[in-house]
């Protein structure tokens, strides 16, 4: 019998000691149903397995991340990850897929219900080369983000969904979507909330952006930092927990690293390709 | 020698002063793994200097620190106390961390005739306060579970090369 208590209090600390965050799963480069595989990325095949991913009968992710790219020779807007591997899908159809997913007569559009997650990426290259936007291929790239937007957030709107959409790219490109005559601004409608991400390690950060990073969706700054689940050093792991901002943490394989960290920031978004282990490891 | 270091200092006139030059490296997430030492002994006492040549160089994390060791008895046992100094790149300003530690160490023995000096060390650093000139300062009571986010366990090994000065 004391041997039993003392099991059960050693376990009992053990759970004390290993908290699990609660943070909303995404699915990195709408690819999280069959494992990190960067071949099929973002495109729409792996995006319709993402979104009917379950886990114990409900959705087992929270959100979905589309990946746009400006293509400039063609003067198209597509749905991909890289050049690399692009398969021609566009940014409108991967778009239409989540609306329509939104719009499916169910209660439970992500793990807890009917409140859904879209970040739509910016990749900041407009060819295989690696040539950067025009000012007009910009223009157009925002044209195209916006009307993601458009179509996402009407059938959110439509179904009762409550709905956060968050764009991301390099401090500079997101910087420039408030000045976009589409930009909603960052509580447009009721149950819609617009949000703006960058990655921490992108130039152009400065202390201004704390207040918005904080919560202040009163300002047209940066919302999210996103971090990569690497190894990051204790000192700047704990300066972003003082100051105490939305992070999201980006992965490809997880590792014990990756966990390691999600504890250490307890981050408000974890983006990742395998949403059934995470969520797994987040519930049981 | 040892022994006198358990209460007293007063070889030190006597003792012989040893300069080293090496590496401080480690595995947990604390510092960068790999950083350079230099030191120097007399008697019981020795303090040492660890910078970071490759935080510097990348303008990532730094962290710089200083550290006094005393040595205990025979076998190389010794017990430190130090100040790391680190900052890190946050919000395009550095964020500073003042971070007082408190170790022991354990020396194996010297090779090549006392030339390569190996010590193994475990410290519990504890995060005073974080600071930068345009973000909010947070002392260690003001961060969400300080027992947690403010203490730090740790484990780093030294390779030096020392020699009479």
């Amino acid at each position: 019998m004391t041997i039993r208590l003392a099991v059960i209090a050693v376990l009992g600390l053990v759970g004390c000691f290993d908290r699990r965050p609660a943070g909303l799963i995404v699915c990195h480069n709408a690819n999280c149903a069959t494992g990190t595989d960067p071949f099929q990325d973002a495109n729409l095949a792996s995006l319709d397995r993402s979104l009917a991913l379950k886990y114990r009968d409900r959705p087992a992710a929270d959100g979905m991340e589309l990946d746009t790219v400006w293509d400039a020779a063609g003067g198209r807007c597509l749905f991909a990850h890289d050049f690399e591997h692009q398969t021609g899908a566009l940014g409108s159809e991967a778009a239409d897929r989540v609306a329509a997913y939104l719009a499916q007569p169910t209660d439970f559009v992500s793990w807890d219900g009917s409140n859904y997650f879209v970040k739509i990426e910016l990749k900041d290259t407009v060819s295989a080369a690696g040539a950067r936007h025009t000012p007009e291929e910009l223009v157009k790239h925002y044209d195209c983000v916006f009307d993601m937007y458009a179509r996402i957030t009407a059938a959110a709107v439509a179904n009762r969904r409550d709905l956060v959409i968050a764009f991301e790219s390099t401090v500079t490109l997101v910087r420039g979507l408030p000045s976009h005559p589409m930009w909603p601004g960052k509580e447009p409608l009721v149950g819609v909330h617009v949000r703006l991400i960058a990655n921490v390690e992108s130039p152009g950060l400065q202390p201004e952006d704390l207040a918005s990073l904080r919560g202040d969706s009163s300002r047209d700054g940066l919302d999210i930092l996103s971090f990569h689940a690497s190894r990051i050093p204790d000192a700047l792991q704990q300066a972003y927990l003082a100051l105490d901002v939305q992070v999201m943490i980006w992965m490809l394989d997880t590792a014990l690293e990756t966990f390691d960290v999600i504890q250490a920031f307890e981050p408000n978004y974890i983006d990742t390709n395998e949403a059934v282990l995470l969520r797994r490891w987040l519930e049981d | 020698m040892a022994a006198c270091c358990l209460l007293s200092t007063a070889d030190l006139a006597e003792a012989e002063t040893v300069g080293s030059l090496g590496v401080n490296l480690r595995t947990d997430l604390a510092t960068h793994t790999v950083r350079a030492s230099a030191g120097a002994s007399m008697g019981c006492w020795s303090v040492t200097l660890v910078v970071d040549p490759y935080g510097y160089y990348y303008n990532s994390q730094h962290d710089t620190e200083l550290f006094v060791e005393r040595d205990l008895w025979h076998g190389g046992w010794a017990v430190l106390a130090g100040w790391r100094f680190e900052s890190a790149p946050v919000l395009g300003v550095r964020y500073y961390l003042e971070k007082p530690f408190i170790g022991v160490s354990a020396s194996v023995p010297k090779m090549l005739f006392g030339v390569v000096r190996i010590r193994f060390a475990a410290e519990l650093a504890f995060t005073l306060v974080e600071h930068a000139p345009d973000l909010p300062t947070s002392w260690f009571w003001q961060l969400e579970d300080p027992a947690r986010n403010a203490l730090d366990v740790g484990f780093f090994a030294r390779f030096d090369l020392a020699r009479t000065l």
